[in-house]
């Protein structure tokens, strides 16, 4: 995913003809808060040809105009391209735009989610236009407006949303911020909601295992979150939110120009709910209580003379929750059987320094050091459960891209590794306490054959100090049958380890006794790591529909477990964890179709097809809560634009859920029951934006407009100490009808 | 250039001309000038300087259509834009000049 080389550039041999004509100028660089400066070796060349030249030390070129010359291309690594028509001119000077470094594309004016042709990874682009559609407010409810990520809650107490992505768990997607892995460890489901919405440039979604050059933990996808940074941030970005359950959060992000070669962003996001509210009367709050704030601070170094280029960022987060029973109040409660309650304090420390440096005189040639460190405490109790987590970990990524041969058709990046986890967890009795030292090294080739065929081949070995040693082989081709219909085949391997506890966080919220491969307190065994292969098929066709532009899409994956940790819970008043003896499979079909039926309106209209099951102790079942059928859709509008930027903007995305297995609780007694099976249901978001300038906008949007709720999501609500509450068995919203209003104020970063 | 075609049984106009233009600035300009009622589609190709529209005669008349993109700044097979709109737009838009400057948004 990460790639240093990525514009076409050419290489020395250029053939020399004579013409008559020559176009001469300057080609210059400009980066938000920097000084415009002159970019010497940037490409200029004929688009479709061979034909070109690079800027001399004063950034100048004088090109020769070929006999059927049309575009004329100019590139720099780390910069945008920029393709200008030919019309007889004798002079063309251009500035080219700043890019984030590792990234293919520049969000800017586009669409809301971008299909690609041409990457051989099956990813989706969400922008920030979508991101405004699903207006609340971290990571974990960005995904509202896309069909391929399901959002769901771990319990009906907490309040926790979670991810998944074919059908898995978010555990199995590997979750990146600027393409260092992130959202992992212990933070697999708390971590999402600790990235607010409003710092988010755009969300790259790959399905399938991905890219090796980023680890092995990557099994149904790679999500990358790129943050918003010192080269495509606002000046000053100011976004409040508040909605009925009286949730309330202020976002602000600050551009700090320092000088010619550093940039700075400052950005401060806190949170507050303290109003206590139980719409369905099970006298339980439907919203956790609470407060957090989180601090980012990110540096970007990029230098046209040195050919240096840096991106450094720091992240402090402290979360604090409460929820449980009505009058719950921790200082009071907690340890006593009087009110159940859970309080979580979340405190994180995160940093990462990524730089590069691109080779002047080599074109497609360059070194890249990513590392990254991760502090993570957690401090809870839920009821009686009295948990303490404890996550250190360090990474180090080295990463050396350069071609093989003269043109850039044959490239490859490798690099070396080294992860380092120190985990420390206690429930109660039970103790989990591991330190994984994982050296490793990774190969991967990409093979530009022509404009129709794309392969990248990798393979990744890494060496584990508690398991065996992990050879992750991926591949990727995409296929282009016709200038509009690819093909795109994926296949790979992946790994993990789990941290059972933080990872079915849902299981806390109830009076479940946990045993680890038949174990119930000291220190617990390591359970295998998990091992998967997944192979996917994507199609994707774009059109014109009565002029307007379509598209359809249609993926197959499937994921394959070796080796998993599987969680039981098909005996009530009991979870087992133990590792896998038999087959686990996730099958999955999507189609999607996308149109523009009338000028600025946009219909996504999706089909899923699941089927996950798995070998429990007592037989191969439907994994439970996952419904095998969705449908989804998403109808968007805009007003025309006035001159003063205004306008209107309107979506809504209804969808419906069909119904799951629920985990059997037969061997309760009759009132503490459920039926083995959840109902289906229809969820329909909207909301309505009002843009008055391009500085100011407000919104007013709804939740689950037709206000379903899932009935009794808390089994014994009433008596939460006996041994038979259970909070997790949760498949649908547990809140009703949300009304939220918001605003968002932006001045934009100075041009030059 | 033109040519009917039969559209969800109303009648639907292609229209394929040349007009004048540099960048994608101007791109975009041409096609949000076209973004009126009687215009299904407008598609500019700054590759080849085709402009491809698709619409209603009942709403418009070929010649509209030529004066919507020649009023936003741009010359067209038919209508020349007039130098009072020409001179309003951006200095990397300037068509009719041999130097282009600073193609920038």
């Amino acid at each position: 995913m990460r790639r240093l080389i990525l514009c076409l550039l050419l290489s020395g041999g250029i053939a020399h003809f004579s013409f008559s004509q020559v176009i001469k100028g300057t080609v210059s660089g400009s980066a938000p808060g920097n000084k415009t400066e002159t970019l010497i070796g940037a490409a200029v060349y004929w688009q479709g040809t061979q034909l070109g030249t690079v800027t001399d030390e004063n950034g100048k070129y004088s090109i020769n105009v070929p006999p059927a010359a049309t575009m004329i291309v100019f590139s720099y690594v780390g910069f945008t391209n920029d393709t200008i028509a030919y019309k007889n001119q004798t002079e063309i000077n251009v500035v080219l735009k700043a890019f984030e470094m590792g990234e293919a594309e520049v969000i800017a004016e586009r669409d809301a989610t971008e299909l690609s042709l041409m990457n051989p990874l099956n990813t989706q682009i969400i922008t920030e236009k979508e991101l405004a559609k699903a207006a609340c407010c971290n990571l974990s409810e960005s995904f509202e407006t896309n069909a391929s990520v399901d959002a769901s809650y771990t319990d009906a107490v907490t309040g926790t949303a979670q991810i998944r992505m074919l059908g898995l768990d978010g555990k199995y997607t590997q979750m990146m911020a600027d393409v260092v892995p992130q959202i992992r460890g212990l933070a697999v489901i708390y971590g999402l909601s600790a990235i607010p919405g409003p710092w988010i440039n755009s969300i790259q979604v790959g399905k399938g295992v991905g890219s090796v050059t980023n680890g092995f933990e990557s099994i149904t996808g790679q999500i990358n979150v790129s943050m918003k940074n010192p080269e495509n941030a606002e000046s000053v970005y100011i976004n409040a939110y508040g909605n009925q359950g009286g949730r309330m959060e202020l976002n602000g992000s600050f551009l700090v120009p320092v000088n010619k070669a550093w940039s700075t962003l400052l950005q401060a996001h806190s949170e507050m709910n303290n109003t206590r509210q139980d719409m369905n009367g099970d006298g339980f709050m439907d919203n956790p209580l609470k407060r957090d704030l989180i601090f980012r601070n990110a540096w970007k170094y990029q230098s046209q003379v040195t050919g240096f280029q840096g991106e450094y960022q720091v992240t402090g987060t402290l979360v604090e929750n409460t929820s449980g029973q009505l009058d719950y109040r921790n200082s009071e409660n907690a340890g006593n059987a009087n009110l159940w309650g859970m309080h979580l304090t979340d405190q994180n420390l995160n940093a990462y320094a990524k730089t590069g440096y691109v080779f002047k005189n080599s074109i497609g040639k360059s070194i890249g050091t990513q590392f990254s460190a991760n502090h993570q405490e957690l401090n809870a109790n839920y009821g009686l459960r009295d948990y303490s987590g404890l996550h250190q970990s360090f990474r180090a990524n080295l990463l050396y891209a350069s071609k093989i041969g003269a043109t850039t058709d044959h490239t490859f990046l490798t690099g070396l590794s080294f992860q380092y986890d120190d985990y420390s967890e206690n429930l109660d009795s039970l103790s989990f306490i591991r330190t994984e030292r994982v050296p490793g090294a990774f190969f991967e080739y990409t093979w530009k054959h022509d404009e129709r065929f794309t392969m990248i081949a990798g393979i990744r070995v890494d060496d584990h100090n508690l398991f065996d040693v992990f050879i992750s082989p991926r591949l990727h081709a995409r296929y282009s049958i016709t200038e509009n219909t690819s093909i795109k085949l994926a296949a790979g391997k992946g790994y993990r380890t789990s941290n059972i506890l933080m990872e079915h966080v849902g299981i806390l919220a109830s009076s479940r006794v946990i045993d680890v491969n038949g174990q119930q307190s000291g220190l617990m065994p390591n359970l295998n790591p998990e091992k998967a292969w997944n192979f996917g098929l994507n199609l994707t066709k774009k059109f014109q529909m009565n002029y307007r532009d379509a598209s359809v899409l249609i993926d197959l994956y499937r994921t394959e477990f070796t080796d998993q940790v599987i969680i039981d819970m098909e005996t009530a008043g009991a979870v087992s964890f133990y590792n896998l003896n038999g087959q686990s499979y996730s099958n999955s079909a999507q189609i999607e179709f996308n149109w523009t039926p009338i000028r600025r309106v946009d219909v996504r209209l999706s089909y899923r097809w699941l089927e996950v099951r798995n070998q429990f102790n007592s037989g191969i079942l439907d994994k439970p809560m996952i419904s095998r059928h969705r449908v989804f859709s998403n109808f968007a509008w805009e007003s025309k634009e006035t001159a003063k930027k205004a306008k209107w903007k309107f979506d809504v995305t209804p969808q419906w859920i069909g119904s799951s297995r629920i985990p059997s609780t037969s061997a309760n007694p009759e009132e503490y029951r459920l039926s083995n099976r959840s109902d289906d249901f229809v969820l329909v978001h909207a909301q309505l934006t009002r843009v008055f300038n391009s500085a100011f906008e407000m919104y007013l949007g709804g939740e689950n407009l037709g206000n379903f709720r899932q009935a009794n999501p808390i089994i014994s609500a009433e008596n939460p100490f006996n041994s038979y509450f259970d909070a997790s068995l949760v498949w649908g919203p547990v809140f009703g009808r949300m009304v939220y209003a918001g605003l968002r104020f932006k001045i934009p970063a100075p041009v030059k | 250039m033109t040519l009917s075609r039969s559209v969800n049984a109303q009648k639907a106009v292609k229209l394929d001309f040349q007009v004048s233009a540099v960048c994608s600035m101007c791109e975009e300009r041409i096609e949000k000038a076209l973004d009126v009622k009687g215009i299904k589609m407008a598609d500019y190709n700054l590759e080849n300087g085709h402009l491809e529209v698709v619409y209603n005669p009942k709403v418009l008349s070929e010649e509209q259509v030529h004066q919507i993109v020649a009023d936003a700044g741009h010359d067209t097979e038919k209508i020349k834009a007039s130098d009072e709109v020409y001179n309003a737009l951006h200095d990397c838009c300037k068509y009719r000049e041999n130097s282009v400057k600073k193609c920038e948004d």
